[in-house]
């Protein structure tokens, strides 16, 4: 294959990009498009390949493999983006495009650079790069049946599930390693806004509110990471009940960093849910109540409400915290769409 | 990459480091050989380099790439609370540099396996290390089912153990205070603690607090005590004193009854007896 077909199959997704944007979407219409996708990525596979990509939707085992962790330590299903062609490649990222919003695309594509730099750094390509990312379909793409697209590796997990309109993007994990960095001479971090939005939050609070916003004691993890799908935790911080109405808007702008990761036509009917439980929202913070401009925070939030937890957790692992990042986007009512979206 | 693998890359980036730091000293020493002023100065500055600068070194090569936990032993609890029984979850991930010191309380025999018989020992370890109470009275934890991951998985900091532990919860009144503390481990560890959203929907957690690690967590809560409807007591107290009047009652004219059978048969045998004559 020369470099000009090479380049235009990766401009392929970009351009599935655009179009999405161009155009208001219905939820029907958002639903045919990904819908297409995955079957236009499926066209592209061989038999064998074919069969290590689908899964049945309940395969609970499947559901459940995902991880922070590099895919050489938490092996994944599926198959992984180095055993494709071009091509393959080229639908594969298509189909994942196709079933997130443009900066929820941006930001996938971000982690998998983050990681890519650790393999060029770290000289290590059986832990880290964008090779060592899995994509996998569990049940039969569908407009009105329930399915499922699973995409990621280390630092990413995205469980989306599709059923008939509706697309829920719960639970999934989005990670930065390194959590800053540079590229073509511009700085990106993959997960800088939840970080910055989450400290001018803070920073928006009275001292009252503070004090109850702050928690007295370390956080040192996730409480809700992989593996602890249908667990919900005591809430705790200030309630949005006891916002103002810039404060309770500074909460939803940041919760729409993991909400808007889906399409406008998904993620719509998902913040308007988040809103009418926004009373019973919860903000915690652990940790430093500083951060340097244009770095991320040291501190630990979860975001907790009725149908939602958000967590943020600077990972300490003999490193610098600021530069490692995992955060965790749950709806405990109705992750994988089996509390609502899939009856 | 394996866990000795990242070791291995790591001693020799030390080793690398060390050499770097060594020429640097030579380097130092000739320079200080040249001027005697200089030497007394550099005496102290090696001392120096070599408190700060070599360990910030190690830090800096630490700082490497790591993607799984390394020098701590991360202890999460989760406590579910029901109104008769807690349930009790500790997940526990000893990181890649702690990896020896958490294996040598399990693997006591030191043969490299870690056997039935040392998992539980050491899940009956981390129990004695724990203390759950109800109002100040401590509740008896029983092992109820146990997980280890492979060894291979431990090294890495990647394998989690899992305990679960019930305790039987005695009744109290309708405002109740749990205190659980966990100090396994602890000049190795990091703590979480946290209690599952009651699934009861009469079970309401009230507040919740920590010490600054989580060794120490205080829950309080309330539980609606379903009062016994007064119907239900009225007529059940009742429905004991018409027995109790029935009792009374009836007793006597049973056992009136009783002994005029009694009477009869007497009789009756009587009868028989002179007729057999």
């Amino acid at each position: 294959m020369n470099a000009l077909a090479k380049r235009t199959l990766w401009i392929l997704p970009i351009l599935a990009l655009l179009c999405t944007s161009l155009r208001a979407d219905t939820p029907q219409a958002a639903t045919a498009r990904i819908v297409a996708a995955a079957n236009a990525f499926l066209a592209t596979l061989d038999e064998s390949q074919k069969k290590h990509v689908m899964y049945a939707f309940d395969d609970e085992k499947q559901r459940a493999r995902w991880s922070n962790l590099p895919t050489s330590m938490v092996p994944r299903g599926g198959i992984k983006m180095g055993d494709l062609n071009e091509a393959q490649r080229s639908a594969a990222m298509a189909l994942v495009a196709s079933a997130l919003s443009q900066r929820g695309f941006e930001k996938v594509q971000q982690i998998m650079q983050g990681d890519e730099l650790l393999k060029r750094n770290d000289r290590d390509a059986r832990m880290f790069g964008k090779n060592l990312f899995y994509i996998s379909i569990l049940g039969t793409p569908s407009e009105k049946s329930p399915w499922m697209l699973q995409f990621g590796g280390h630092h990413l997990a995205l469980n989306i599930t599709v059923s008939g309109e509706n697309g829920i993007l719960t639970p999934s994990l989005t990670g930065a390693q390194p959590a800053l960095y540079q590229l073509d001479g511009k700085t990106v971090r993959p997960l800088g806004a939840e970080s910055d939005k989450a400290f001018a939050l803070l920073n928006a609070l009275d001292e009252g509110q503070r004090k109850r916003a702050i928690l007295s004691f370390r956080m040192a993890d996730l409480v809700l990471g992989p593996g602890q799908d249908g667990k919900i935790i005591q809430p705790e911080g200030l309630k949005a009940s006891d916002m103002n109405e810039k404060q309770r808007g500074m909460l939803v702008d940041l919760i729409s960093e993991w909400v808007n990761i889906a399409p406008d036509t998904f993620a719509a009917p998902r913040m308007a849910e988040i809103k009418s439980g926004l009373d019973d929202t919860w903000f915690a913070w652990s940790g430093p109540d500083k951060a340097e401009e244009g770095k991320n925070i040291r501190a630990y939030f979860r975001v907790q409400g009725p149908k939602l937890v958000i967590e943020y957790a600077p990972q300490n692992l003999g490193g610098d915290p600021t530069l490692h990042v995992h955060t965790m986007y749950r709806d405990p009512t109705n992750d994988y769409g089996r509390g609502r979206a899939t009856k | 990459m394996t866990a000795s693998s990242a070791l291995v890359r790591r001693d020799a980036k030390r080793s690398a480091f060390l050499k770097r730091s060594e020429k640097r000293s030579a380097i130092a020493s000739r320079l200080t050989s040249a001027d005697a002023r200089i030497e007394r100065k550099m005496g102290p500055a090696r001392l120096w380099f070599f408190a700060i600068a070599v360990p910030l070194g190690m830090l800096c090569v630490r700082a490497s790439v790591s993607a799984h936990r390394l020098d701590e032993y991360l202890q999460a609890t989760t406590i579910d609370i029901g109104k008769s029984r807690f349930a009790l979850e500790i997940r526990l991930t000893p990181g890649v540099d702690v990896f020896s010191r958490v294996m040598a309380k399990i693997d006591t025999n030191g043969d490299r396996l870690i056997s039935e018989a040392e998992q539980r020992a050491y899940a009956k370890l981390v129990l004695h290390d724990l203390s759950l109470s109800i109002d100040g009275k401590q509740l008896h934890l029983r092992l109820t089912s146990l997980t280890f991951p492979k060894i291979e998985q431990m090294k890495e900091g990647l394998g989690e153990i899992v305990f679960d532990y019930e305790a039987l919860v005695p009744a109290g009144s309708a405002h109740r205070k749990i205190l659980f503390e966990n100090h396994h481990q602890s000049a190795i560890s990091v703590y979480l603690a946290n209690c599952l959203f009651p699934k009861d929907p009469d079970i309401r957690i009230t507040a919740q607090s920590r010490n600054y690690e989580q060794t120490v967590y205080r829950v309080d809560y309330t539980q609606a005590i379903a009062p016994a409807p007064a119907i239900a007591s009225s007529s059940g107290s009742s429905v004991r004193n018409w027995l109790i009047a029935d009792a009374i009652i009836l007793l006597p004219s049973l056992a009136f009854l009783r002994q005029r059978r009694r009477r009869a048969i007497q009789k009756d045998a009587a009868g028989v007896r002179s007729n057999a004559i």
